[in-house]
């Protein structure tokens, strides 16, 4: 019997222990924000600096290494580099990125050998930027053409051309050289 | 990691059959390698011996064995299944490893002698075609009953649909190609 | 009243031949956190047999394995237990430099510890917070979860990233931290172990949360060894085995901490009471290796040169590490030719868990059952990876 009253005392004393815990949160600030509209500030701005957010790459940094696609485990990132007229090295063709695949594992920023010598967020070629809202309507909306598919057609074109002048040339001086053997496949003309 | 090579020497002397042999020895994980018939004999000693007290096991996992021949394709060389045992006292632990044949792999079971040794043979038997015998309850574990194959063999084909279904998706990013 | 008589007796209740319903709880059920499913038969409210169906989660992980080079396969860790990802990424980075002979430096070893640590806190604190709910209070799930928040809000700092985190890389970690993380750090502790007195008063102490819980599902030190249990779920049946002692890796050894251990303070040793307030102790004692990493760490490099392509020698391996929900190991299998590795198998605290389900069901009320498979801290992905 004492048992029994005992469990029963014990049961309201913990309990109504717990509600005045709950209670005292009445009277406290709520700890919830309500996002987006109601933040003091935009939630971009709390983040911290490295915060990985959606995946970027700067064009114009871009060296069209491929390094990047190359670390990425699930093929988010497809790339391709060409010549240019009156540019050194590569330039990017196309860059897209599959956001919806994306695991914001960092291996491809690690990847990139293109910085820009600021120590900033986004130092490399390919960073994270701090947003991180991008939802789509389709899955097809996910994918991300850092160079429109019109320009990018453009310089595909243009980087076939000087790559197949340049084979030619590279054909030609081979003939001219060793005139006897004929090997007509052209030297590597860029990596097109 | 505390593997214990002197446990290990211990067993392989108490063995009845003379054929096991210890390898990785100088490793950081020596394995006693022993026959698929003398598994129950030896597990049967590491649980119940009070000289090994190995009423612990960690994990059984299992591998098919291939090579890969200079034409690029594959030589089935069979399966291994490896058991880790821990000691109740001082959690010292082995490794046994038993190499099995290509055609109808099959052990004895240990699910007598351990709890969890049934799920974890119910998964090598899963993921890897490797029977055990007098088993409780040997099913498919992760993949659907009616799964066709096991698909940690090396030379594992994934069906192309299972009920109707497709077991691949397209790609999204084929549908933005420009080549 | 129940006395401790008939909590034993109604074990023994039989059931009458042709009575049992066969019901499925789960797939999609509130208290079984993910997928999983179990098929238990009733008379009437005490189940007679029980059948646990895992593999709804199962994404071939290991699969996958196979087919990447080792830094590659780093970002999957994370998805074998994405509560605790610092933890699973340790586990297979331990593993892997163990065998590669890479150095790690000294500030890249105590940052993995913060992590580690700080992911412990997070797991039990989802682990007691979900027992909670389970067992029908919701409210201490919410305080749980605001928690955890702030030590997102720390990983967020530390790794970039609030889940999944992918911090850990072969001799280092990704990126070092702005001195006033170990300040926020430091503040949040001291919060937190004021959070954990308010808890316990909140939850603990509660007279109706802990008849759901003592002397529910009593495992015994020799039956919870023989189901292979780890981690605090060994620990609670009276067990004193944990990894970062017997074994110790990265610096655990230097560090003073106890290991708790169920002794059956309201119950029985084993019961899933003592499973819930191991978890608590545990996250105490992780606030105290915390503070001793924080006074040790120093300024220094995080990343070791590593080569390019890593290749294992031939040869097969078992690395174990502790995680939240138990031993963590990586059975890891090099042709010594490739940069992928052969075979990586990779061995759960759940999965060992599960093992018990069947056999402890028996003879359980069905609210039992929730209590029970709570207390054991399932994770979902982790039994299927």
């Amino acid at each position: 019997m004492i048992i029994y009253l005992k469990n029963i005392w014990e049961t309201y004393a913990t309990v109504f222990e717990g509600m005045a815990i709950t209670f005292s949160y009445l009277l406290q600030r709520p700890i919830t924000v309500q996002y987006p509209d109601r933040m003091k500030e935009s939630v971009p701005e709390t983040l911290p600096e490295k915060y990985r957010g959606r995946l970027m790459v700067d064009t114009e940094l871009c060296t069209a290494c491929g390094l990047c696609a190359k670390a990425c485990p699930i093929d988010v990132i497809e790339m391709k580099g060409g010549r240019a007229e009156g540019k050194k090295g590569l330039r990017l063709i196309y860059f897209n990125i599959y956001h919806g695949k994306c695991m914001y594992c960092n291996l491809c920023v690690e990847a990139c050998p293109a910085e820009d010598g600021e120590e900033d967020e986004h130092h490399t070629a390919i960073y994270f930027k701090k947003n991180f809202e991008g939802s789509s309507y389709t899955l097809n909306g996910l994918v991300e053409q850092f160079i429109p598919p019109d320009e990018a057609r453009r310089r595909l074109k243009e980087s076939e051309e000087i790559a197949a002048k340049r084979a030619a040339a590279a054909a030609e001086t081979t003939k001219n050289s060793e005139a006897k053997q004929e090997s007509d496949k052209p030297k590597d003309g860029g990596d097109v | 990691m505390n593997f214990a090579l002197p446990l290990l020497e211990k067993l392989k002397q108490e063995m009845t059959s003379k054929t096991s042999e210890i390898i990785q020895a100088d490793s950081k994980m020596p394995i006693l390698k022993i026959e698929a018939k003398d598994i129950r004999e030896a597990v049967k000693k590491l649980h119940d011996d009070p000289a090994f007290d190995m009423k612990y096991l960690n994990c059984i996992s299992g591998l098919h064995l291939t090579q890969t021949k200079e034409d690029g394709t594959l030589d089935l060389l069979g399966f291994e299944v490896l058991y880790v045992f821990s000691s109740a006292r001082d959690f010292s632990t082995i490794a046994v490893r038993v190499d099995l044949p290509e055609k109808n792999p099959a052990i004895d079971t240990i699910d007598d002698l351990y709890g969890s040794a049934n799920w974890f043979e119910r998964e090598v038997y899963d993921l890897l075609g490797v029977n055990f015998i007098n088993s409780s309850d040997l099913r498919r574990i992760m993949l659907p009953q009616d799964w066709e194959g096991h698909p940690l063999r090396k030379d594992y084909k994934e069906q192309a649909s299972y009920n109707g279904m497709p077991t691949t998706r397209p790609n999204e990013m084929e549908s933005i190609r420009i080549e | 009243m129940i006395t401790e008589n008939d909590l034993q007796s109604r074990v023994e209740i039989t059931p009458i031949n042709g009575s049992e319903i066969e019901i499925n709880m789960g797939p999609h059920h509130p208290s079984t956190h993910g997928v999983i499913r179990f098929i238990l038969f009733l008379d009437g409210e005490i189940v007679v047999r029980a059948v646990a169906d895992v593999g709804y989660l199962h994404r071939s992980i290991e699969k996958i394995a196979e087919n990447l080079p080792y830094p590659m396969f780093m970002p999957y860790t994370d998805r074998v237990d994405y509560v605790a990802a610092i933890n699973c990424n340790l586990g297979y980075a331990l593993a892997v430099e163990s065998l590669a002979g890479l150095e790690v430096p000294e500030r890249a070893t105590w940052l993995r510890m913060i992590g580690a640590e700080l992911n412990r806190i997070n797991s039990h604190l989802i682990a007691v917070g979900a027992l909670a709910m389970d067992v029908g209070a919701t409210t201490p799930f919410v305080h749980a979860i605001r928690e955890r928040e702030y030590i997102l809000d720390l990983l967020e700092i530390l790794t970039g990233t609030r889940m999944n985190n992918n911090y850990v890389r072969f001799g280092g970690v990704c990126q070092d931290v702005p001195e006033d993380f170990f300040k926020k750090t430091e503040k949040f502790l001291d919060h937190f172990v004021l959070f954990l007195g308010e808890f316990n008063r909140l939850l603990t102490t509660n007279k109706i949360f802990l008849e759901r819980l003592i002397n529910v599902g009593i495992l015994t030190g020799d039956q919870a060894l023989g189901f292979s249990f780890s981690g605090p779920n060994l620990r609670a049946s009276g067990v004193g085995h944990d990894l970062r002692r017997i074994d110790p890796y990265c610096f655990y050894s230097d560090m003073e901490f106890s290991v708790p251990v169920g002794s059956g303070v309201k119950g029985t040793t084993g019961d899933s009471f003592d499973r819930f307030i191991v978890r608590i102790d545990e996250m105490l004692e992780s606030v105290k290796i915390l503070r001793q990493i924080m006074s040790k760490i120093k300024e220094g490099p995080i990343q070791s040169k590593i080569p390019r392509k890593i290749v294992l020698p031939a040869g097969e391996s078992y690395h174990r590490s502790e995680a939240p929900r138990g031993e963590l190991g990586f059975h890891i299998v090099s042709d010594g030719k490739s940069n992928m590795p052969y075979r990586i198998k990779i061995r759960t605290g759940s999965f060992a868990a599960m093992t018990s389900l069947s056999e402890l069901f028996k003879g359980m009320m069905v609210a039992d059952v929730v209590a029970y498979f709570a207390s054991l801290d399932v994770v979902a992905p982790e039994v299927d990876r």
